[in-house]
């Protein structure tokens, strides 16, 4: 783990590793996937019964 | 109230105190205050976010608003998500890493003193002021139903919050909040099931009644950023706002600081990304079965109780009269409601505007109809009494807050209701406590350690700590009860928060451009709020939730450009 703290001030982030990009794209899609299924649910209460 | 309803709050209150006051044995040194050592369990700590973010006023307001709007309020949080997703990768393990105790004390790290002076300054102010508004909600709310002074009320929340918040810390507020969101879904849970149970039809011809009166349509895709409950706006908007709650206060950064890993505070966020739009659709959804439950039995005319009685002592026989006629335009809304439910599965929801040749589904169309034209006339008779009562009152009269609160101590089943009124008033402690632990931390770290005690012992920096949530509690218990008197200082509070939340969280985004430095970051600041002020007067219709794409924005180019500038400038 990079402690930035301990870095001198006025440096941007370190780019992110190809483990961590890899994560995020799971988590990610695993969140959105998560989203999507509520998302069509409420579409489906709106299709069904909305005027 | 039954008895057994105040003893159950009583039980609650006395538990919660009685709970942080032991778990104050364990915080001796002020990383252990502020920070419970990092240590800890990913599933405190999401509760705990999930607890903070959600106060009285979602559990009366949010509720009521599901009666009066329906679902739509829902899209507010597309964008939160994706927020989080994006925290956890960037901000989560940047500040973990920093060791800091406030993400203040971040900016200082990489940019310079003043930035994180002003930035501290900006979320004490602002957090002090809506730490009293949250208090003011349900106080006004429990001194109208109960007839209470509204100091009374303003102390029943204020005392136990500040009292195990001062004496346990973090621990504490932690650990109350994971109980506090327990009972807080358990009952909206139990109210959804007791409404099922209790309404006359049955939950499909619930929703159907619901559906046509379009307080179930929850998606507008249209574009307009004058909009707030839009898909865009919440998706866009929402993104940038919860990127600004979630990543850029104090009051949520700390929850995941507290947490003994960066998987550990990754997971705490990603569980509100999985369950606050289920959760926000659940409490909306309470708030929409309520009322189609009114629509089978009679609802008060007024819903604030205070402003009922002020109207029959000065304009008795007037609103004798409004009264009569209100109950025949519920007779006769109810007669129709029945009819449309008992066709409703025969023909189609839609009103006669769609051509119906089969006699059963021109009956239902036509039974809609009818239902329509009384939920219309109960409506227009409601808006004449709140006329009536904002006339004798001379208080803006709309009484949203009022519906849920009022059904829960009339309709309720004995037991339900005092649940109920013990999950408000945690609802309110869960986010007061986190604030109040935040405002201490903010006051501690980012000003008196750093401009007046740099060095001092850790018993001196606790004992100051606890005086410091003692003052903001005090603090936030006297905005409290002026935020009533002098109603619009909610919406000052509201529009104060609005003008810097972007800006701040632009403020972090420029943390992350390798070329940005100190002055781009505090004249960015500064031209980010000045912006927002200039759109908030200037163009007023704006939806807030862009205030936040636009101060984040215009932090973004000036401190960019002033970086750049400031680089290739040559050395003296």
């Amino acid at each position: 783990m990079t402690h930035r703290g301990e870095e001198p001030a006025d440096q941007g982030i370190q780019p992110t590793t190809q483990d961590q990009d890899t994560r995020f794209r799971t988590t990610l899609l695993r969140v959105l996937l998560v989203q999507v299924v509520t998302l069509l649910l409420l579409w489906i209460l709106q299709a069904t019964y909305h005027a | 109230m039954h008895p057994i309803n105040w003893l159950i709050v009583v039980a609650y209150l006395a538990y919660v105190v009685i709970d942080g006051i032991r778990r104050a044995k364990g915080t001796d040194k002020i990383e252990g205050y502020f920070l419970a050592n990092r240590s800890l369990p990913w599933w405190a700590v999401g509760l705990s976010v999930m607890a903070t973010q959600l106060s009285a006023v979602t559990m009366i307001g949010t509720t009521g608003q599901g009666a009066t709007d329906g679902l739509r309020f829902v899209q507010f949080y597309f964008g939160l998500p994706l927020a989080m997703v994006i925290l956890g990768v960037t901000l989560v393990p940047f500040l973990r890493g920093a060791g800091v105790y406030t993400a203040y004390e971040y900016l200082e790290r990489r940019f310079d003193a003043r930035t994180r002076t002003l930035t501290a300054l900006l979320f004490l102010l602002s957090r002090g002021m809506s730490c009293g508004v949250i208090i003011a909600a349900p106080a006004v709310v429990f001194s109208a139903l109960f007839g209470w002074p509204l100091i009374w009320c303003v102390a029943l929340i204020g005392i136990p919050t500040v009292a195990y918040t001062m004496l346990g810390g973090i621990q504490a507020v932690t650990w109350a909040d994971v109980k506090q969101m327990i009972l807080i879904v358990f009952a909206l849970l139990a109210m959804i099931v007791v409404l099922i149970v209790q309404m006359p039809v049955s939950p499909g011809e619930a929703l159907q009644i619901a559906g046509a009166t379009g307080r179930l349509k929850v998606f507008d895709f249209s574009f307009n950023i004058n909009e707030t409950y839009t898909f865009w706006s919440g998706l866009i908007g929402g993104t940038f706002l919860m990127l600004s709650y979630f990543g850029t206060d104090q009051s949520q950064v700390q929850r995941y600081l507290a947490a003994k890993s960066v998987g550990a505070a990754r997971s705490s966020l990603l569980m509100s990304a999985y369950w606050k739009i289920p959760l926000q659709a659940l409490v909306l959804l309470v708030g929409v079965m309520v009322f189609v439950y009114y629509q089978f039995q009679a609802p008060p005319l007024l819903f604030n109780p205070a402003h009922e009685n002020a109207v029959v002592a000065e304009r008795g026989a007037e609103y004798e009269a409004l009264q009569d006629r209100y109950g025949e335009a519920l007779e006769l809304r109810e007669g129709a409601a029945r009819r449309a439910a008992g066709l409703a599965g025969e023909g189609p929801a839609e009103a006669s505007t769609t051509a119906a040749s089969d006699p059963v589904q021109d009956a239902a169309a036509r039974a809609m109809d009818e239902f329509l034209a009384g939920e219309a006339s109960v409506q227009a008779i409601r808006a004449e009494a709140l006329a009536m009562a904002e006339e004798v009152t001379g208080e803006p009269s709309r009484d949203v807050n009022y519906i849920i609160p009022r059904f829960v101590l009339s309709e309720l089943p004995i037991g339900l209701s005092g649940l109920f009124i013990a999950a408000v008033i945690a609802a309110a402690m869960s986010s007061i406590s986190s604030e109040l632990n935040s405002l201490s931390t903010a006051s501690v770290i980012d000003f008196y350690r750093r401009w007046f005690r740099p060095e001092a012992s850790d018993a001196h920096y606790l004992a100051v700590s606890k005086a410091a949530t003692a003052f903001w509690g005090v603090f936030a218990c006297f905005v409290a009860l002026y935020a009533v008197s002098l109603g619009s200082l909610i919406e000052v509070v509201n529009r104060f928060g609005s003008f810097f939340y972007g800006s701040i969280l632009g403020v972090f985004l420029l943390a992350m451009v390798p070329r940005a430095r100190g002055i781009g970051a505090f004249l960015g600041l500064i031209a980010g709020m000045g912006v927002v002020a200039a759109v908030t007067f200037g163009a007023p219709d704006v939806s807030f939730l862009w205030h936040n794409v636009i101060g984040a924005c215009t932090v973004l180019a000036v401190g960019v450009v002033l970086g750049v500038s400031s680089a290739s400038r040559p050395s003296p």
